[in-house]
């Protein structure tokens, strides 16, 4: 064995340890944050305060990079289809990739980008200054007044964020495969309409739906955790940036493998 | 002050407002129609090869889509195509598919669909697992197409090699043969034309020969009639004698044994004799059958009881459901296992075994009087609650109009009602339950709101709140265990199935308990 071979070892294991350990409290944490869901007082201005801070202020980004991945995406596909003589079918590709997987992941990265980190910033910053801890002095319990309106807009939100992001990103598909590409508008919209099921709309605004919770519970999450001063808010906040983003493509994952197949 | 024209109320209900637009542009476009299982119906057509039918592939008639491809599973060496048809189209057994690719350089597949006549049975009108379409066309895949024509050429390659052999072959060239063939039709021309006066004379013989021949058949036309008349008896009657001699000696037996089967048919006809008449006295089973009309009667109205009995018991089907939910405040959970026994599609029994953490509680009030020393009567009252964590059982009676379904019935061992809304071609069910009406601990019955959504074949998540009309709270009765009560929101899931061997024991043991009982009630009369 090398000389300080056991100690590295030993300090491996301990750091996965305390990952687990991490991991358990998180989802202590969400089954606390539901329980204190249903409970009042409510708070609806507070709901409404976090659906325009996530929702709204996250409004500018999706439009634009969702008509943007809707342009790209219709020229990638003209250039492949074209070569067959099926550039008809380019609209269908696009809304059914939109639909069902572009547009709940890519909301939900970009959120996690705009708004998750603000979660994430703001509630560590309270926990260092100890004003969570002065809450609980005064009988307010921190996750009913913070978490529990984060989750709330986060749910109501991402659905809709999504919803934006499938529309404008056809309506960018639509201009370039029919001004730019020129495909006949008929077999475009034909072909679109062939493909794509209300059941695909449904399947990504509920995946959007399970991702709001998930990027909510964690951003919240490693904020509240969070420790050290304003360089401990720092380290928090990236790491519940990287976690979320990770937790959403493990989880769309788990979505496509459980739903490949089955029609839904 | 004024408010700000921008204020978050009014930016978010705007996102909610562009996003709902959104929804409802999409919905209304995507939404085919036709296709739910409302408007279509079911048939199924196996094919020895399935290449380029996917799921959703298009079935078309004259080149317009009247249905789509479910599903495609393989059942033994053949891919049986599940198809669901628009209900206006009236496809009938003797109905035909044909495989077809659409484009040579696309793989995608396409099946082209022949109705079929009407002197054969709908399938629309007949049981699901009878709606085979019998008459299939694989087509022509793209693959096969080029291998035959690689055939094709090949076989032109050795054509066109043999032709350019012959054309400079040693053993004489086309050329050859053309001038060969030419000098031959030359020869035979010129023969014609120095032989022309001889084959004048032969047909001019040829001519007169007929003509004789035809009035000597004129004038004897009678007596070649009569010859010939006389030839056909006379052959008639050779035959007899043939036959006659043939069977002399075959003779004396065959009398006999016709003797013996004339015996056996009078012995026969003798029986039938006396058993139809006493048939006719109405003797024996079969005679009480035909003169007692009463007993006809029965057996007929049994025979059709039996009929239907049967009728229904294959129609019945069996859901069972196993569920749990997972209740946030009481920190339990809640397991369910029912049957569902569905004797049509819009109307079901449902027979269900909770165990609730809640648990049930009774109240029961005591009333002591006493009397000391002729003094005053004292009455003492004492309210009892009684907590035990006992198995609760619902049996509801459900019957469903559209996309609603109402519930009447024993819910969790009280009196209650219940409604479901199916969303989404039955994947989400929206259900509400009002139940146990009387509860000590609240004046409120306790009202359940809940959303199933199948997310595959057999398997559902849960989600909704319990005992909503009802604040939560916990406590301990004075002495007794721990209670709990009110608003609890609980997320779960379960399987549900069809179960085709458990219907099997039911209407068998059903059966059975019913013979017991008609027969011990038989016993006793």
């Amino acid at each position: 064995m090398t000389p300080g071979g056991f100690p590295a070892t030993f300090r491996r294991v301990r750091r996965i340890r305390d990952a687990i350990e991490d991991f358990g409290e998180m989802l202590f944490f969400a089954l606390d944050t539901l329980r204190w869901a249903v409970r009042p007082p409510f708070r609806p201005e507070l709901i409404l305060v976090q659906m325009a801070a996530i929702g709204v202020g996250s409004v500018f980004i999706v439009t634009t990079t969702s008509f943007f991945t809707g342009v790209v995406l219709a020229l990638q596909a003209n250039y492949a289809m074209r070569q067959l003589g099926a550039e008809g079918y380019v609209g269908g590709s696009v809304a059914i990739s939109l639909a069902r997987e572009l547009a709940p992941v890519l909301t939900a990265l970009f959120v996690i980008g705009r708004s998750g980190s603000a979660i994430s910033t703001e509630i560590g910053t309270m926990r260092v200054t100890e004003q969570i801890d002065a809450m609980e002095t005064m009988a307010v319990n921190p996750v009913q007044y913070l978490v529990v309106p984060r989750l709330l807009a986060s749910l109501a939100m991402f659905p809709l964020l999504t919803m934006v992001f499938d529309a404008l990103g056809y309506a960018g598909a639509y201009l370039m495969g029919i001004y730019v590409a020129r495909i006949p508008e008929g077999p475009f919209l034909e072909h679109t309409r062939t493909l794509v099921d209300p059941k695909d709309i449904f399947h990504g605004i509920f995946k959007s739906l399970i991702f709001g919770a998930v990027v909510a519970v964690i951003t919240c999450w490693r904020g509240y955790s969070a420790s050290g001063g304003s360089k401990g808010v720092g380290e928090s906040t990236t790491r519940a940036v990287v976690a979320s983003s990770i937790a959403i493509l493990l989880v769309d994952v788990g979505f496509v493998l459980v739903t490949v197949g089955s029609g839904k | 002050m004024a408010k700000p024209l921008l204020n978050k109320a009014f930016t978010v209900g705007l996102l909610a407002a562009a996003a709902a637009v959104a929804f409802i542009i999409a919905f209304t476009f995507f939404q085919k129609g036709g296709y739910s299982e409302r408007d279509s119906y079911t048939i199924f057509a196996f094919f020895g090869d399935a290449t380029g039918l996917t799921w959703k592939s298009r079935v078309q008639i004259a080149g317009i889509q009247v249905g789509e491809v479910e599903g495609i599973s393989l059942q033994g060496q053949r891919a049986r195509l599940q198809l669901r048809i628009r209900k206006d189209i009236d496809f009938r057994a003797d109905g035909c598919l044909t495989k077809r690719f659409p484009s040579a350089l696309l793989p995608d597949a396409l099946l082209d669909a022949v109705p079929g006549s009407l002197r054969a049975p709908s399938l629309r009108d007949l049981p699901a697992e009878q709606r085979e379409v019998k008459c299939v066309d694989e087509g022509v895949s793209v693959a096969k197409l080029m291998g035959s024509l690689e055939k094709i050429s090949n076989d032109i390659s050795a054509v066109t090699g043999e032709l350019a052999g012959t054309m400079r072959g040693e053993k004489g060239s086309i050329r050859d043969i053309i001038e060969n063939l030419a000098r031959i039709t030359a020869n035979l021309d010129r023969t014609v034309a120095e032989s022309q006066g001889k084959v004048r004379a032969i047909l001019d013989s040829t001519e007169s020969l007929t003509g004789t021949l035809a009035d000597v058949t004129a004038r004897d036309k009678e007596r070649y009639h009569a010859i010939a008349k006389n030839v056909e008896e006379a052959s008639a009657r050779l035959n007899e004698v043939l036959a006659s001699l043939q069977d002399k000696g075959e003779l004396k037996g065959a009398v006999a044994e016709a003797r013996a089967a004339l015996e056996k048919l009078n012995a026969s006809l003798e029986d039938v004799k006396k058993t139809t008449a006493a048939i006719a006295e109405g003797k024996g089973v079969a005679g009480k059958l035909l003169t007692d009309e009463r007993l006809g009667n029965k057996v007929g109205n049994a025979l059709e009881g039996l009929s239907n009995y049967v009728d229904r018991l294959v129609k019945l089907q069996l859901q069972v459901d196993l569920r749990s939910e997972w209740l946030l405040s009481q920190r339990g959970a809640k397991a369910y296992f029912g049957l569902r026994l569905l004797p049509r599609p819009d109307k079901y029994y449902i027979f269900e075994l909770v165990n609730d953490p809640r648990g049930g509680s009774t109240q029961t009030v005591e009333v002591d009087s006493t009397q000391v020393n002729n003094g005053p009567v004292t009455t003492t009252t004492t309210t009892k609650q009684i907590y035990d964590n006992r198995l609760f059982f619902s049996l509801e009676f459900a019957k469903r109009y559209g996309p609603t379904t109402f519930r009447v019935g024993i819910i969790e061992s009280s009196g209650g009602v219940g409604a479901d809304l199916h969303l989404l071609d039955d994947s989400l069910k929206i259900s509400f339950n009002l139940y146990q009406f009387s509860r000590p601990q609240t004046d409120w019955a306790r009202a359940k709101l809940w959303a199933d959504y199948h997310f595959l074949r057999y398997f559902y998540v849960t989600a909704g709140a319990d005992d909503i009309l009802t604040t939560w709270r916990s406590g301990r009765y004075p002495g007794g265990p721990r209670f709990s009560v009110g608003r609890d929101v609980f997320f779960g899931g379960g399987v549900t199935f069809t179960d085709e061997d458990l219907k099997t024991l039911l209407s068998i043991g059903g059966s059975a308990i019913g013979g017991a009982t008609s027969s011990s009630g038989g016993g006793g009369r």
